[in-house]
């Protein structure tokens, strides 16, 4: 018996920990990001906690002109897909600049406090950038 | 196989009804398409109407019953389905589905949708915009700050870096299905655009700009299926639908394999092939779904009309404008005819229809058709094909 659900309000609990969390398949190992109860690869319920590095590349991305009203004060904002080392993708607003942004990037996660709730993001990997 | 023929359809003007609500909106398109049938109100079994979203954007449900209600049809009985811009393609497959069942013999289908302001209710483009981000994942794209022509614009950037797509590619697109519009009297916009035009508008979720976005827009659609082996006693050119598939996919772009195809409708265009018994290469003219340009690049690879990857080869030799190999969207598509959500399906439904009856603005050569309508992101794909048998 898991001590959270794999729901989405685990997700964003885990999120306000700092915690990138996702659901490890019991039966066939595919780590599923976001979390889900129904493995997506196999179809299995047997599953337990996993925490990424919060390392992985930018996979594919695009820039906001034209903003969601609760995101109007970050336009113009990158929103990619970064897969993460470990092999599952996420979408998340990327923190780099907008004529430095490309696929393949190096990021790591980082969060970002926004209205009053601590939004999913990701960074520029110094080390490697 | 399925046994079910078209034997009338109906569109409304696309574009702006101000005074106009979606009841409204939805009879003037059902009563064309059976004025077109030659059938009356009576002769009508069941209906099935799609729409993405008249909560949103009329502060309505229980569409399938108003939909009855204003054409006086009851007590009929009317459903409506939602798979948000593929709502009037799942739609139709209800009402194929239904015929093809044994139940019913004549069936109305169609599809409405009202996105800018109404007599009802006040919209504009910010509150039209948060409408269609309904149709991606609410937890976990939209709390992103992701928008739906953002979505798009992450699978061109993808195609972009994969292949070698230019911005061009997908302007051409934009140009060639304006031209298709330019004489359309119920498109959206009756406007030609240059490729400079298209190439430098205004920038709405990078790589796309306006001109790679389809308009918001008002209207509704009808068409009306009967048993196939009754359709004579209503119409001389016999119109059969040789085809019906749908397929799904994850909400959420970042769980999928591929962000630079769509596998529901490859899936679902590969069903419906080996349904109608023919290759990709049989079809004469398509109507896909092209909510942004880079998706209607995407359909041509999906459709297997060009091999993955060589979509922007496909425009720049000019093969899917009119007098080209396969032309698509010969009515302006979405982009240029109109995109009101819910009706689109069934919209793509008339033209085809009417270029196989010989009675098309920009009339081409063609025996068999195929429309492709595509819901939200992907996450749906209905494909139907449709033959002249006579
Ligand atoms: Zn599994």
């Amino acid at each position: 018996m898991q001590e959270r659900d794999a729901s989405i309000q685990s997700f964003y609990e885990f999120i306000k920990e700092g915690k990138l969390m996702g659901t490890k398949c019991l039966k066939c190992g595919y780590i599923n990001l976001p979390p889900r109860p129904i493995c997506q690869a196999c179809g299995s319920k047997d599953w337990e906690w996993f925490q990424f590095s919060g390392k992985g590349k930018l996979e594919t991305y695009t820039i906001i002109h034209v903003p969601p009203a609760k995101f109007k004060d970050l336009a113009p904002y990158i929103v990619g897909i970064v897969k993460l080392i470990e092999g599952s993708s996420i979408t998340a607003i990327i923190k780099s600049k907008l004529d430095e942004v490309k696929i393949g990037l190096d990021l790591i996660v980082d969060y970002m406090e926004y209205k009053g709730e601590k939004l999913l993001c990701f960074k520029v990997e110094e080390s490697q950038s | 196989m399925l046994n079910v023929a078209v034997i009338g359809v109906g569109m409304t003007k696309f574009g702006r009804h101000e005074n106009k609500t979606i009841r409204e909106l939805w009879v003037e398109a059902a009563i064309k398409a059976i004025e077109d049938a030659k059938i009356s109100l009576k002769d009508i079994q069941a209906a099935f109407i799609g729409c993405f979203s008249s909560e949103w954007w009329e502060h309505q449900g229980h569409l399938g019953s108003i939909c009855a209600d204003w054409l006086s049809i009851c007590p009929t009985s009317a459903v409506r389905v939602e798979n948000a811009c593929a709502s009037s393609g799942a739609a139709l497959r209800c009402g194929v589905l239904a015929i093809a069942s044994g139940l019913y013999d004549i069936v109305l289908v169609g599809g409405v949708e009202k996105m800018y302001s109404g007599p009802r209710k006040l919209s504009d483009t910010a509150y039209a915009t948060e409408g269609l981000a309904l149709a991606s994942d609410e937890a976990y794209e939209q709390a992103q700050g992701l928008t739906f022509p953002g979505l798009y614009a992450l699978m061109a950037t993808a195609h972009m870096h994969k292949y070698g797509t230019k911005k061009e590619h997908l302007s051409k697109i934009a140009v060639k299905n304006h031209k298709n519009a330019a004489k359309n009297p119920l498109a959206h916009f009756q406007k030609e655009i240059t490729l400079e035009e298209a190439m430098n508008a205004r920038m709405i979720a990078y790589p796309l700009n306006l001109y790679d976005c389809c308009p918001f827009s008002d209207g509704a659609s009808a068409a009306i299926l009967c048993k196939a082996d009754l359709a004579r006693r209503f119409t001389d050119t016999i119109i059969h639908i040789i085809a019906s598939t749908q397929a799904s996919d994850t909400i959420a772009l970042h769980n999928r394999e591929s962000y630079v195809s769509l596998r529901s409708a490859r899936v679902a265009a590969q069903e419906a092939y080996k349904m109608a018994k023919i290759e990709s290469k049989d079809i004469d003219i398509a109507e896909v779904h092209d909510c942004f340009t880079i998706a209607e690049l995407i359909a041509y690879e999906d459709l297997g009309f060009c091999k993955p990857g060589e979509g922007g080869k496909l425009i720049d030799e000019g093969e899917t404008e009119i007098g080209g190999r396969i032309p698509v969207n010969t009515d302006g598509g979405l982009k240029a005819k109109g995109h009101p959500v819910g009706a689109t399906g069934v919209a793509m439904i008339y033209e085809i229809v009417k270029q196989l009856r010989g009675e098309a603005i920009n009339q081409v050569k063609a025996e068999i058709g195929l429309a492709h309508n595509v819901g939200g992101s992907g996450g749906t794909c209905t494909i139907h094909i449709l033959k002249r048998v006579s």
